[in-house]
């Protein structure tokens, strides 16, 4: 069985239902509505994204779903930045503006890998960099006064030693 | 990387655990420091003291002063790897981080009861509480009033607490009725009263430790047993009082128990072996050493327990014999961990059957007085515990030569750990260069017999004695004189001094035969062990770089 789905620019894309139920959000909605020949509309990603999106769900497709330890806030979570598969580092060689399109949009359609592979390629893009670096890589302005910068640097300095 | 959420924004700071990465992100912008200052403290860590003071001395400034009240934040606190430099003024510090959730304090022993009063009842989120080896400063008001605030408490740690009695354990149990971990080992003067408490109160127990509580008896176990299904890990280290009835009390069955230490519970039989196995068909671990009474059925009520026994000791269990070894190896296939020390009867044969198990990480031996070089020739012909092996315990196995020993180093790949303490064969000061540095508590006698490598130490006694067998071929090959001569050289006083030693601490030992050197004979099968001078080095000695005494090289691997 497959289901359309409409992206923000009016774009249709028809997809197994397998492959979507990826996206736990159409999956409930799925699994609300029943069958549909309706046409789904995902007002929040635009289609260059949702084909993106798709293609990551097809690849993945066979994976076992993540479990989700709710004992666990999210502060304590243990997590690995380590282990991204070769198609998954290719998948994300885009441009930067493209990685933070589909994190929003995993975020949006609630898929967790492919969420957590977001993260961890911005993780990984900042790992070892310095603040400027990193105001450099991302185009954010500092917005401290220097009066504010020193005080907090001061009352973090126990953390910031490598 | 802006027009993210901040939850977003968050969950990316996640995945960065390097800690100083994380801080040069948060101090990228404002928003970003607002919403991620938190990752910083919330389990804070250092890398030394220093870094441990600085952060006290931020908690110490005024809030008035201060950009964010750091105090909040603080979730988990561990002190133990500064044990050494934590005061009172710190825990002081900590009062108002209200959220701390797990604290290690272990082996702060310079905090005294009036802060442990003063500051842990503030913290009521408390799940997870380490104090042991806080021996000072724990007494019953002390955690009495712990118990009357940290009403959410799962994990408690009061190990050598030893002023601890049944009056706060009572206390706490009737406090803290969620409780799941609970350690009073060495709490001397706990009696069947305290564990009763516990049993009664506290239904979701799933590790307790009573080691050494010496108190304890049958009728601590008839209350804690019965109805306790959940229970995972239960140690009862030096509980001597401890019979047969203690565990007739177990459940029915427990799908759930792992890990069972009765080491010195001398009173128990084969009996409690076949029970714990009918009623705990996933048991991973079991320590029955030091119990004498113990015989070769209680290796065979093991059986059952197939490949999930992970785990067993067996040390000083005299009575038991090969024939059990057998068929313990044949079915516990997934063994990793086997301590058989001290168990007299075990000889060559039980070795070349454990030589088979696929999973072996350590052995244990140590006085199996009746083992040969054919039993390590055995590990190395069948190849399968050997490619596994990490740890092995062959100290006063006075039997053993170089030869067989030699040949076990160059087939075991991840041998981090060879014990050969009082064999004869390896009182050799060119290879005891390679041994690591006695425990300082060691008396002079104890030294002399000491012959322990691990770490580098393996690689390099190794290494020295390949090129010392290479040496001795070619100059057989060359001069059969030479060779001959240095032969005889070197056997140094030390040396034979420490031979001597043994000799006298080994009386029940036979003579000890060591092997005959003859390079040919390294590649023959085992063959008859024949009499020869104890097996010296030659001058030529070491090619291999590191100077023996370096200490740096000598004190890897602690155990």
């Amino acid at each position: 069985m497959s289901v359309i789905l409409v992206s923000a620019d009016n774009e249709q894309f028809t997809i197994e239902r397998a492959v979507i139920e990826r996206s736990v959000l159409i999956k409930n909605m799925l699994e609300d509505i029943g069958e549909s020949e309706h046409p789904i509309p995902i007002p929040n990603v635009n289609g260059k994204i949702l084909k993106k999106v798709i293609e990551y769900c097809e690849q993945h497709k066979n994976d076992p779903l993540p479990e989700i330890d709710e004992n666990q806030d999210e502060y304590t979570r243990v997590r690995t930045s380590e282990d991204i598969s070769d198609w998954d580092k290719k998948y994300m060689d885009v441009e930067q503006d493209t990685i933070f399109d589909v994190i929003l949009a995993a975020n949006y359609l609630d898929i967790r890998p492919l969420l957590d592979l977001g993260c961890k390629t911005i993780a990984n893009m900042i790992k070892g960099k310095t603040t400027e670096e990193i105001r450099e890589l991302f185009g954010i302005v500092n917005d401290f006064t220097p009066e504010e910068e020193e005080q907090i640097r001061k009352e973090c300095e126990w953390a910031e030693e490598r | 990387m802006e027009r993210l959420p901040n939850e977003l924004i968050v969950r990316i700071f996640l995945v960065i655990r390097h800690r100083p990465t994380l801080y040069a992100c948060l101090m990228a912008s404002r928003r970003f420091c607002q919403i991620a200052m938190e990752l910083i403290w919330v389990k804070p860590l250092f890398v030394t003291d220093r870094h441990l003071h600085r952060m006290m001395s931020t908690l110490a400034r005024p809030l008035t002063s201060v950009y964010f009240n750091y105090a909040h934040f603080i979730r988990r606190m561990n002190l133990q790897p500064y044990a050494n430099s934590v005061h009172d003024g710190m825990l002081y510090q900590l009062k108002d981080c209200y959220k701390l959730d797990r604290v290690n304090l272990a082996s702060c022993q310079a905090l005294t009861r009036e802060a442990m009063l003063a500051v842990i009842p503030q913290w009521p989120s408390l799940t997870t509480l380490d104090l042991t080896g806080c021996k000072e400063a724990v007494v019953d008001a002390v955690l009495e009033a712990i118990a009357g605030r940290c009403r959410h408490l799962h994990n408690i740690y009061l190990g050598l607490c030893h002023q601890l009695t049944d009056a706060s354990i009572i206390t706490l149990a009737n406090a803290c009725t969620k409780l799941r971990r609970i350690n009073l080992s060495h709490c001397r003067l706990i009696t069947d009263v305290a564990v009763q408490a516990l049993s009664v109160q506290c239904p979701a127990l799933m590790e307790v430790d009573l080691s050494h509580c010496h108190q304890i008896t049958d009728d601590a176990m008839l209350a804690l047993l019965p109805t306790r299904t959940r229970l995972r890990e239960l140690r009862l280290n030096g509980c001597v009082n401890l019979t047969d009835q203690a565990f007739a009390a177990l459940p029915h069955i427990n799908e759930h128990m792992r890990v069972l230490d009765l080491t010195s519970c001398a009173l128990i039989t084969d009996l409690t072996v076949q029970t714990i196995v009918s009623r705990c068909p996933k048991l991973r671990s079991i320590d029955l050493a030091k119990c004498p009474q113990l015989t070769s059925q209680a290796v065979r009520a093991l059986l059952p327990l197939g490949r999930s026994l992970h785990y067993l000791h067996l040390g000083h269990c005299t009575r038991i014999t090969d024939a059990s070894i057998f068929q313990l190896a044949r079915h516990c296939t997934r063994l990793r961990y086997l301590d058989l020390g001290c168990c007299s009867r075990i000889t060559d044969a039980a070795v070349k059957e454990l030589a088979h198990l696929p999973r072996l990480r350590r052995l244990g031996l140590v006085r199996c007085m009746s083992i040969t070089d054919a039993a390590l020739d055995a590990l190395v012909t069948v190849g399968r515990a050997a490619a596994t092996l990490e740890r092995i315990h062959l100290s006063y196995c006075v039997r053993l030569g170089v030869r067989a020993v030699l040949s076990l180093l160059n087939t075991c790949p991840g041998l981090t750990h060879i014990s050969l303490t009082g064999v004869p064969a390896f009182m050799d000061d060119n290879i005891r260069a390679y041994c690591r540095e006695p425990p300082s508590e060691f008396n002079a006698t104890q030294r002399e017999l000491f012959c322990v490598f691990s770490g580098h130490g393996v690689r390099d006694v190794r290494n020295y004695l390949n090129d010392r067998q290479r040496t001795r071929s070619g100059a057989q090959h060359e001069s059969t004189a030479i060779a001959a001569s240095s032969w005889l050289s070197i056997d140094t006083p030390a040396s034979a001094a420490a031979r001597a030693t043994v000799a006298a601490a080994m009386t029940n030992a036979s003579t000890s035969p060591t092997t005959s050197q003859s390079p040919e004979q390294l590649l023959l099968p085992p063959t008859p062990l024949i009499a020869s001078p104890p097996v010296v080095s030659t001058t030529t000695t070491t090619t291999t770089g590191q100077p023996a005494n370096d200490p740096a090289h000598r004190s890897h691997g602690h155990r």
